[in-house]
């Protein structure tokens, strides 16, 4: 064994100016009539009264909102551009529905095939942008590591470094760990606090202001299906549309297949971009917010996506990178937002505004 | 209080060591202080780096601040690592104190050994921590082994079944997943199982250890439980000696 000098040479910190942000709050339990529990069973506000049910709690320590009982859920504060996209996706399937799938059906020869695959895929599309956009990116508890009770919950000073640990053998890239002043949590590497949900996320890819939530861990595979179906439901819309407009004489005879075709060109384009860029992006085994973090320039990605030399995930083959990252496995719910929990849970307290031993 | 943790600029670094770079794995969850009362001269006062304690155990966050068990028990945290697995949840086979880069006095040593009490609590000077006083090295690899299988089964994507579970969840409008947590045994389920048993087992009770189920820290440490008796600065001879 060594002494406590060449041992403390092998700890790696750098300085890690993070910001300290919170305030004190205390969950008390009120009375409440039955028409209110039910209320705020459908909506749960950070106004509604805190019960031992996790949603009616975790909206007072964070941006969530939820409904149904905490079922479903999405970040308050927001310009809530979800239902917005809900809009964009339901108008043209209701438009296919009343105006173009009785006439191409009679068409026969294989064109109903098209029609029940394009409301499938859709289906799917549908399917998708709900559960990426209400379920759970994988939240991170709060409050797990707090290493002092007293003096406001003082924060020593070595949890302001950044840790760097050994990474695996066949990587052999080295691992860095950041504490959460505000979650006060060690975060484990690419779990990130979302400042607008205010929790910290696993596998944090990048908070979606179209879903209005985050994409992380347990929601990603969602969000790349909710772009690849959406993207493939356009292209048979546009493919069914062309058909019926192969089959008139005249194009104001089918204006609204023609209107479909332009709205399905225009829809198509942002979520293909996104998920090209999503494929090359993984095939580095980096997420959204690791690759803006790393880009140098606007044109970097000109010159191809390749994985920093930093990368401690990097499995040096891009169809394996892709498969780790789009086919995470989601585990349980780290807070559940139906679970319970009894008086006094550390993971549901706001914790006071954090100061380090040099401000004392 | 002072933080006594150095960075690679510190002065007694060892030459071959800082060449290398290679970062060593420690519990990062510990933490120095400098202000403390001291057992050995029974005073309250500021202490060298090379005298600072080494705080090791945590207050219980697993139950209410005004409950009776919070003042009664004290956590032990063994933090994730990342050498075996980076993208699974796994956490350190080694007792807190043998870590390759843990704070160890030149005379070794795996007991904890209290130097001082700091708010109301008793420390050593090292990386060890009252843990080690009762569990040993092969009992704690076991344990933790255990429950990071668990958790690569859980968590490995390295499985025909994570893949036919993607495609299925897929096509079914993600109906599978909801569906199959419902037929079929998770890992994870598994592990709070054995997490149970291992708290009801006569070794743990006689003890009087606990092992906090991973899921309650959302798979960010495996915390031990343990009751320790509070320490005051005027009563610290007795208890502190205890642990």
């Amino acid at each position: 064994m060594t002494d406590n000098g060449s041992k403390k040479a092998h700890r790696r910190y750098s300085s890690n100016g993070s910001s300290n942000v919170g305030s004190s709050i205390e969950i008390e339990g009120t009375e409440t009539s039955v028409f209110w529990k039910f209320v705020d069973w459908i909506v749960t506000l950070d106004t509604s009264s805190p019960t031992t049910e996790n949603y009616s709690t975790i909206p007072q320590i964070s941006n969530y909102v939820f409904f149904l009982g905490g079922r479903l859920r999405t970040v308050s504060g927001t310009k809530a551009l979800s239902v917005v996209v809900f809009a964009i996706i339901v108008v043209p399937m209701v438009l296919f529905s009343i105006f173009e799938v009785h006439k191409v059906w009679t068409f026969g020869h294989g064109h109903g095939a098209l029609i029940v695959l394009f409301y499938y895929t859709w289906a799917i599309c549908f399917a998708s942008l709900l559960k990426c956009a209400t379920s759970d990116p994988g939240v991170l508890p709060r409050n797990v590591h707090v290493p002092l009770a007293h003096n406001d919950f003082e924060i020593p000073q070595e949890y302001y470094n950044i840790i760097t640990l050994p990474g695996t053998a066949h990587n052999k890239r080295p691992v860095e760990v950041k504490y959460c002043t505000t979650c006060r949590i060690w975060r484990p590497p690419r779990a990130s606090h979302c400042s607008t949900c205010e929790a910290c996320i696993i596998t944090h890819d990048h908070h979606c202001v179209w879903i209005n939530n985050c994409v992380g861990q347990r929601n990603y595979r969602y969000f790349l299906t909710f772009l690849s179906s959406g993207v493939i439901s356009s292209v048979l819309c546009i493919a069914v549309c062309a058909l019926h407009l192969s089959r008139v004489s005249r194009t104001r005879d089918a204006v609204p297949a023609v209107f479909l075709i332009v709205y399905c060109v225009l829809a198509v384009c942002y979520p293909l971009l996104l998920l090209i860029f999503h494929f090359f992006v993984t095939s580095t085994q980096q997420t959204t917010r690791e690759y803006l973090r790393n880009i140098r320039s606007r044109r970097e990605f000109l010159r191809g996506f390749k994985s920093p030399p930093t990368n401690s995930f990097d499995t040096a083959s891009r169809t394996r990178n892709m498969y780790t990252l789009m086919c995470q496995r989601r585990g349980f719910s780290l807070v559940s937002a139906r679970g319970k929990h009894v008086p006094g849970d550390w993971r549901f307290l706001k914790l006071p505004h954090p100061h380090n031993f040099e401000k004392v | 209080m002072n933080s006594t943790l150095e960075s690679l600029s510190s002065d007694k670094e060892n030459p071959d060591l800082v060449k290398s770079k290679a970062p060593l794995f420690f519990n990062y969850h510990e933490f120095s202080v400098t202000r403390y009362f001291d057992l050995e001269t029974q005073l309250m006062s500021d202490h060298p780096q090379d005298l600072a304690l080494c705080i090791t155990h945590f207050p219980n966050v697993y139950t209410a601040m005004d409950s009776q068990q919070y003042f009664e028990t004290r956590l032990v945290r063994i933090p994730r690592r990342f050498d075996v697995h980076v993208d699974v949840p796994s956490f350190s086979t080694q007792l807190p104190g043998q870590e390759p880069a843990a704070l160890v006095g030149s005379h070794g040593g795996d007991r904890f050994v209290p130097r001082g009490v700091y708010q109301n609590q008793a420390f050593g000077l090292w990386s060890v921590s009252p843990l080690s006083n009762y569990m040993t090295s092969a009992e704690f690899r076991e344990v933790v082994d255990t429950v990071n299988n668990y958790l690569l089964r859980a968590y490995s994507t390295d499985s025909w079944w994570n893949l036919a579970s993607a495609i299925l969840d897929t096509l079914t409008f993600h109906m599978w997943n909801s569906i199959a947590i419902r037929v079929f045994r998770s890992p994870l389920q598994d592990l709070e199982n054995y997490v149970e048993t291992l708290n009801e087992s006569a070794s743990f009770k006689e003890k009087k250890l606990r092992l906090i189920s991973p899921r309650r820290s959302g798979y960010l440490s495996v915390c031990c439980l343990r009751v320790f008796p509070a320490c005051r600065s005027n009563l610290i001879g007795p208890s502190a000696k205890n642990l």
